[in-house]
């Protein structure tokens, strides 16, 4: 436990995520396990903590992109702002992934 | 013997009674007990940074600490009520000059406790400064494997060491020095050195009996180039009420932990994008 409490480390975002390269995005094998580990904590099916919409389908992911600004919510640097809500902001390689999804038409498979 | 223990109740209620108007007398006087210099500061906070003040032996403290979203959205999030984030803090007195402190923010759910203590006492005829150690250790745990795979544990740890070097001016104002040293084992901008330094300068304005303007600024002494985060400046009042210390503010931190809004403050007074904010104190 000592040990624990004395141990530095000197590492940042890229140390600790792998570049993701992904040929053609889809929702089912790239954004749907980024959805359920971040946002559906309260963006469920029904909405909890004042969540104002559900992320559970795919549906609800594209209405949110089109018409919510998810992508703005996630991307911006401020962290009153941020979703997820109270921060951290997402790590850029999964930001950058949910960005590159929607410039290839978001397709679902 | 029923009897006995009645009237030694009420003798002792009178007692306390009496004493109790001796202390609310000295409150707000400043009068210097040995000589010392009392009260610079009211709140265990000026803002964001930590005060010279400490709880006194065997008191517990509770703060309750909001901060709101940015207000520059207006009415969409009520001027930021929707975005709140909060924090629950006990501080202890295991002497009068030794506290010791537990505290849980919503902002990156951060645990986090410290050990705050007093090396120097201002004093006529004697030393001009208080100064006060502060030291504490922070654990994030809303860094999520699942996003940052290579995570361990240790990269959840914070640090911070601070020196509160304060002076009470005059009998209205208090000033307040903090250089601080802070250590994140992990930043989320990579250009960020993982050791930082700052300074922290603030300062408490007597307004009235029981109101006071404070102000905090911390300056960042190795910020990296193009970093989005920003130093916090809050402005703020004191208001103190019997058993409470409610202090209001706005900053452009939101968060509250002194690794948090050091080093990741994003909020800019030029554009509005501030948060409001209090803490509310209770001795109990």
């Amino acid at each position: 436990m000592v040990s624990v409490f004395h141990s530095c480390s000197y590492n940042s975002e890229d140390d600790l995520t792998d570049n993701i390269i992904v040929s053609e995005v889809n929702y089912e094998d790239n954004i749907k396990s980024i959805i359920d580990n971040n946002c559906i904590s309260c963006h469920n099916n029904p909405p909890v903590n004042g969540a104002s919409m559900s992320l559970t389908s795919y549906n609800n992911v594209l209405e949110a992109i089109e018409n919510r600004n998810l992508i703005g919510r996630i991307s911006t640097n401020d962290l009153g702002l941020v979703m997820p809500s109270g921060g951290p902001r997402l790590p850029q390689n999964l930001i950058d992934l949910i960005v590159q999804w929607e410039q290839e038409g978001l397709f679902e498979n | 013997m029923k009897y006995k223990l009645i009237f030694l109740m009420l003798f002792s209620c009178l007692y306390l009674s009496a004493q109790e108007d001796d202390l609310l007398g000295e409150i707000d006087t400043d009068s210097v007990i040995n000589n010392y210099a009392t009260a610079a500061f009211k709140g265990l906070k000026i803002v964001n940074f930590e005060s010279t003040k400490l709880v006194a032996k065997k008191e517990m403290t509770f703060i309750v600490s909001h901060r709101f979203g940015s207000i520059e959205n207006g009415f969409d999030s009520f001027f930021g009520l929707d975005d709140a984030v909060t924090r629950l803090n006990f501080v202890y007195g295991i002497t009068d000059a030794v506290n010791i402190s537990v505290s849980r923010s919503s902002f990156q759910k951060i645990y986090e406790a410290s050990a705050k203590y007093r090396l120097v006492r201002q004093k006529e005829n004697g030393s001009p400064f208080t100064i006060v150690g502060y030291n504490s250790i922070l654990v994030n745990t809303a860094l999520e494997k699942e996003n940052l795979p290579k995570l361990e544990f240790k990269d959840r740890l914070g640090y911070t060491v601070q020196l509160l070097i304060s002076k009470k001016v005059s009998s209205k104002l208090s000033l307040e020095i903090a250089p601080t040293f802070f250590h994140d084992n992990f930043v989320a901008y990579n250009e960020q050195h993982n050791s930082q330094y700052a300074l922290g300068l603030g300062g408490r304005q007597k307004l009235g009996k029981r109101w006071s303007i404070n102000v905090d600024y911390g300056w960042h002494l190795n910020r990296a180039n193009d970093s989005p985060f920003k130093n916090p400046l809050s402005i703020g009042f004191d208001l103190e009420t019997g058993g409470h210390v409610f202090q209001m503010h706005f900053s452009n931190a939101q968060a509250m932990n002194t690794n948090g809004f050091l080093g990741q403050a994003t909020g800019d007074w030029n554009d509005g994008n501030i948060y409001f904010g209090f803490n509310l104190s209770r001795v109990f």
